[in-house]
């Protein structure tokens, strides 16, 4: 029979609650029994006993109103009489029917006879009174006929009432007792229900969980283990839901078993393929990647043999070659690469197809091992594409054959394969050119610091150089420097020396005035025309004179001499005839030559023009010099006066020896004597002033020696010179060179004096104004100038004065020009205005008006000023007044307050170009 | 094919320029150096050391490389001149201003914490670079631990960076260099002018050790925090580069920095993985292992 588990619950359940129902249908009956009945009684009673007591009080009341009646006679009471007895007739014709119990009828009965003689004596009684009015009979009646009977009413009607009472009390006993009766029954019977129902259920419930029990206990025995080895089955003993959860959980297990396999397949596969993937990291070469790939394929699809082909192209043909093996032996198979369609494997490559063989014959290949050989069971050719091209041929020979599982894992793991080689060999590509690049960045690098080294070997010779040739402009300065010192030095001197020419030619003067009236007196006095003079006397005179005489000449000489020095002589340049030059010699001299007993003789060349074009006077004096000298040093033999032409010997003696114009045309008045001669190193000397061969103050010879000295300054004035020629005991040949017609004459020497002079005085100036600018600065305690600033300007942007005055004084002191605005504005506008003077700007940040950064941006905007060193002067340590100086396009930046070395440190920089 | 065994090829493509006879006579040239006066540039790359032979043979008045060497075996102040050619000294105040930003704010606050700080500068030339991390350290308040090691292999050069002294147009390009690195101050808070001479202050060089020392010869001194060695290392081979990255490796502190020129980098050698790039841009790099 088939009873489900819903049945048995069902049917127990509805049992119970049958039961349970007729428990309940059985007390509520008795108990509404017992309820109705005691209701009932206890009504009945109650109303009865009320009556009876009504009765009771009637029947006193009638006896009463009676009474009164015949006592007062007083017709109420009459009415009250007539009232309670219809009240107690009615009483207890109403009680009558309720009486049920025998005794209690008889009682009502007896009661209801007794009133009715009661009534019936009375009315009696009433009815003799109204006739009689015999009050005392009356009373006598009542007193012995109605009385005893009025009064018998009250006890018969308590007696009623007490038998009721007793009644009542009996049926309340009767109830109590139903009422136990019905609790009983109840208790038994629910006692009975709950222990059948109890064991019902016990047996309901055991039935039901000893099969599920038996499930349970089957599932949980189920563990992790056995799921691999499949799932064990339930036998099913009952064929309730529980049976069929059993069918169902057999069922299930068969499809998990299913689905394990399935599972195992695919986890088989993805773990494999994982490690695959996982050990493709790290790869960075196809050689290291087929190798590993293989070691790593063959093992996992149980092959025992296996080859990595890659695919290589060599121009136009492609191959495949092999990369790596497994277990591979080189001496049985021997092909290193395929071309495509050649052999299996190159078929297998051409066409991008799966080459699987089976039953191989023995000889086709052994699989070799320490203890033996054998062929194997199948081999599997495998392409490996990527892009739909075959980038490597994997071939794989196993004992056994290839399963569906291995096989597809093959094409996966080939698949992606194919990937991995494109994304290695692209790797490696990269990473070749990456080195590649690398490698030449570096020679890039290297180059360029060789470069940039030999760039500075050339500028460090070229700053040698530059050094070489700022030393060699220095020396120049300095020789240049000397030149101009020395000149001034000459200058001073000719100063002094016109100083002292001029002294001299008023001394001169002031000596002559005297000295010319001690001549005429001495001269009066020696030609002694009053005869007064002893001869002695006169010869004293005569030695006066002639001293005197000698005296003025001589201080005409010095004041030659000193005219000549201080340039105050004045030439007149004329035509001068050779001949009258001779005629006048021959006439000074011809009394002296006699005199001394020489010859003198004048010679006049062909050649010579008839004139040159001189100082007739200078020249006359200096041949007179040159003569009288020759006279006083010639004892004996002649002395001649030649003019000639000078000789190109002489001329280029001259040229070697100082600059002159002379040339071929120069006129040469050569004074030849036969004298002491002068000796060579004394050839200088004799040209300076008061100067003679024999210096000794025992000298022989007399005379100023000033003769030689004026001579040569005059020849220079008239720009030719005097040549000597002598030798010691032999004699001497002094030649007067003078220009020729043709010459023109020279500026004369003040001249050139004079514009040596001018050149002069600016540097003069410039020092004197340096010193100014030193002596200014040594206040502020500076360095001497430095050339790097002289000759820049700075221009300073700031609003606080004492800034300026500081900066302005140091760079002044250095030599800078220093131009300065309050603010942006002003700052634009004094660069706009000295566009190009300014080497260097010196700007505040924190300025009124336009602030220093919005300024400096400005000035970049203007094309002429992109380089223009601009130096910020930044609020210390803001870093980020800093960075947004460089940002507006500030060249450097020193903090506030400004240290004038640092200061000074960067303007250098900045100004070095 | 290791990416060491790429690089020989792409350099040897230079050397297929070169004759047989040339590339001998250098090869002799340099082992000539090596043997007799204990220099080794054999492991120098070929091409730049080429250029700089020549260049003494041009200047020598020299017809050979064979020539040279005679001269330098014999005469010791050609080896020297040689020498000083294959030294090259080019360097600037905060070279690659990029480098000294990062270093600033990639480095500097990781160093704070340490008691004291070494800083290596190999292939120090004339000392900017030194001087420049000096000024840098000193802003970052860390001058004060600091110590600094500039070596190089030319001692004429470490005479010349002792003097803390550089030419003044140099400075303009040294200035906005060191603004461009993030310099908080002005870079003239650290040098007067005198003479066209910027000298730096010298409190700059109170901690600086200068020393000569040869990367391609000489073994670690020290443990550094820090050490510096850029554009030094693009002279060397592969062979010569692993040297000094061992040199270095050895030489670092746990945790300790590697700073690299622009266009070196530690990529392709066999010391990549023992290192972390702090900065893969400005060549930084943090010992890991």
């Amino acid at each position: 029979m088939k009873l489900t588990i819903g049945t048995k619950l069902l049917s127990t359940f509805l049992f119970v609650a049958v039961f349970v129902a007729f428990a309940g249908i059985v007390s509520f009956y008795y108990m509404n029994k017992v309820n109705t009945s005691y209701s009932d009684l206890i009504e009945q009673q109650v109303s009865i006993v009320t009556t009876t007591r009504d009765i009771e009080v009637f029947a006193l009341q009638q006896t009463n109103d009676l009474r009164g009646y015949l006592l007062t006679d007083d017709a109420s009471f009459l009415s009250g009489l007539q009232t309670a007895n219809n009240k107690l007739n009615s009483r207890i014709s109403e009680t009558d029917p309720l009486l049920t119990e025998f005794e209690s009828r008889q009682l009502m009965n007896e009661l209801k006879q007794l009133n009715l003689r009661f009534q019936q004596r009375y009315e009696r009684m009433l009815s003799s009174y109204k006739k009689d009015h015999d009050k005392a009979a009356a009373l006598s009646l009542f007193k012995t006929e109605v009385l005893p009977l009025g009064l018998q009413l009250g006890p018969l009607a308590a007696l009623i009432s007490e038998r009721q009472q007793q009644l009542l009390h009996n049926g309340v006993k009767r109830n109590t007792q139903n009422v136990n009766w019905a609790n009983d029954a109840i208790r038994i019977m629910s006692l009975f229900a709950f222990i059948l129902t109890l064991i019902i259920g016990w047996m309901i419930s055991r039935h039901i969980t000893r099969n599920l029990a038996r499930i349970t206990r089957f599932i949980s025995s189920i563990t992790p283990g056995l799921a691999t080895t499949g799932l064990p089955r339930i036998e099913v003993h009952t064929s309730d839901e529980v049976g069929a959860i059993a069918h169902s959980f057999n069922d299930m297990a068969s499809a998990l078993d299913h689905y394990a396999a399935q599972e195992r397949d695919k986890t088989w596969l993805e773990t494999n393929i994982a490690k695959l993937v996982t050990m493709y990291q790290g790869i960075h070469d196809l050689e290291m990647l087929a190798q590993r790939f293989i070691t790593a394929i063959t093992p996992m699809t149980g092959a025992s043999y296996g080859v990595f082909y890659i695919r290589q192209n060599n121009g136009g043909s492609q191959a495949v070659h092999k990369l790596a093996a497994y277990a591979y032996n080189e001496r049985s198979i021997g092909e290193a690469s395929f071309q495509f369609g050649i052999g299996l494997v190159g078929q297998a490559a051409a066409d991008n197809q799966t080459i699987l063989l089976t039953d191989i014959p023995a000889s086709y290949m052994t699989i070799t091992s320490g203890t033996g050989m054998t062929s194997p069971g199948s081999i599997i050719i495998i392409p490996v594409e990527f892009d739909g091209q075959v980038v490597a041929v994997i071939e794989l020979a196993s004992l056994t054959s290839f399963s569906p599982i291995q096989q597809a894992l093959l094409h996966e793991v080939l698949d992606r394969l194919g990937i991995t080689i494109n994304s290695i060999a692209g790797r490696m590509q990269i990473e070749k050119l990456l080195h590649e690049s690398q490698t030449l960045t570096e020679e890039l690098l290297r180059q360029s610091e060789e470069l940039q080294l030999q760039q500075e070997a050339l500028k460090g010779t070229n700053e040698k150089l530059e050094e070489q040739n700022f030393n060699l402009e220095q020396k120049t300065k300095e020789l240049e420097a000397t030149k101009l010192e020395l000149e001034e030095k000459a200058e001073q001197l000719a100063l002094s020396s016109q100083y002292k020419s001029a002294f001299l030619a008023n001394m001169s003067h002031e000596l002559r005035t005297p000295l010319n009236s001690l001549l005429i007196l001495s001269d009066i006095l020696a030609s002694n025309t009053e005869g007064n003079l002893t001869p002695n006397q006169k010869k004293y005179a005569s030695t006066i004179y002639h001293s005197g005489n000698d005296l003025l000449r001589l201080i005409n000489d010095v004041l030659d001499l000193s005219k000549v020095e201080s340039g105050t002589i004045q030439i007149h340049y004329d035509e001068v005839k050779l001949r009258s030059i001779c005629e006048y010699a021959e006439q000074q001299f011809i009394p002296v030559a006699r005199q001394k007993g020489l010859m003198f003789t004048t010679e006049l060349d062909d050649s010579l023009p008839p004139m040159l074009y001189t100082d007739e006077q200078r020249l006359l004096q200096m041949l007179r010099n040159l003569l009288s000298n020759a006279f006083k040093f010639t004892s004996h033999g002649h002395v001649t006066l030649r003019i000639h032409l000078a000789d190109s010997l002489m001329l280029s003696h001259l040229r070697e020896a100082e600059n002159t114009i002379l040339d071929e045309s120069a006129i040469a008045f050569s004074i030849i004597d036969t004298g002491i001669g002068i000796p060579r190193d004394k050839h200088n000397l004799i040209f300076q002033a008061f100067q003679q061969a024999d210096g000794t103050t025992s000298r022989k010879y007399g005379g100023t020696g000033l003769g030689l000295s004026i001579s040569k300054n005059m020849a220079k004035l008239l720009n030719g010179c005097i040549l000597l020629d002598s030798v010691e005991g032999v004699g001497s040949t002094f030649t007067l060179l003078l220009p020729g017609k043709d010459s023109l004459p020279r500026l004369d020497a003040p001249l050139l004096m004079e514009e040596a002079a001018a050149a002069v005085d600016p540097i003069e100036t410039e020092t004197e104004s340096q010193e100014e600018a030193s002596s200014s600065c040594s206040a502020a305690d500076l360095k001497p100038i430095d050339p790097m600033f002289t000759g820049t300007t700075a221009l300073i942007v700031d609003d606080d004065m004492r800034n300026i005055f500081a900066i302005t004084t140091a760079l002044e002191g250095k030599g800078m020009t220093v131009l300065f605005a309050e603010n942006g504005v002003e700052g634009l506008r004094t660069l706009q205005q000295h566009t190009a003077a300014i080497d260097l700007i010196l700007m505040d940040i924190m300025l009124p008006e336009m602030d220093g950064y919005e300024a400096i941006r400005k000035i970049r905007l203007m094309p002429a000023y992109q380089s223009l060193p601009i130096i910020a002067l930044t609020a210390k340590a803001m870093k980020d007044d800093r960075d947004k100086c460089i940002e507006a396009g500030a060249s450097d930046y020193i903090s506030k307050p400004v240290h004038v070395d640092q200061l000074c440190s960067v303007i250098q920089v900045w100004l070095n170009k | 094919m290791s990416p060491n065994l790429y690089f020989d090829k792409i350099t040897s493509a230079y050397r297929e320029n070169i004759e047989p006879l040339e590339q001998l006579e250098i090869e002799l040239l340099l082992e000539a150096l090596y043997r007799y006066y204990g220099f080794d540039f054999r492991d120098y790359v070929l091409p730049s050391i080429r250029r700089r032979i020549w260049h003494r043979i041009h200047a020598e008045k020299l017809s050979t490389i064979s020539g040279l060497q005679e001269k330098v075996l014999h005469d010791r102040n050609t080896m020297k001149r040689l020498i000083a050619d294959f030294s090259i000294n080019v360097t600037e105040m905060f070279r690659d201003p990029s480098f000294f930003r990062a270093f600033r704010t990639t480095i500097v606050p990781l160093l704070q914490d340490y008691a004291c700080i070494r800083i290596w500068h190999a292939g120090c030339s004339t000392g900017e670079e030194v001087y420049s991390m000096a000024i840098l350290m000193h802003e970052e308040g860390l001058h004060h631990k600091t110590r600094y090691y500039a070596t190089d292999m030319n001692a004429d050069v470490i005479e010349e960076a002792k003097r803390r002294s550089f030419a003044l147009d140099k400075l303009q390009a040294y200035s906005n260099n060191y603004m461009q690195a993030g310099g908080t101050k002005s870079l003239s808070d650290y040098y007067t002018i005198d003479n066209n001479q910027a000298s730096l202050h010298p409190y700059l060089a109170d901690s600086i050790v200068f020393a000569q020392h040869n990367l391609a010869v000489d073994q670690s001194f020290n443990e550094f925090h820090v050490i510096i060695c850029r554009n030094v290392m693009i002279y060397f081979n592969s062979v010569l580069q692993n040297r000094v990255h061992t040199l270095f490796h050895e030489s670092l502190s746990r945790s300790g920095f590697l700073g690299l020129g622009h266009k070196e980098s530690i990529a392709y050698t066999s010391h990549s993985a023992l290192y972390k790039e702090m900065d893969a841009h400005e060549k930084l790099y943090r010992k890991i292992k």
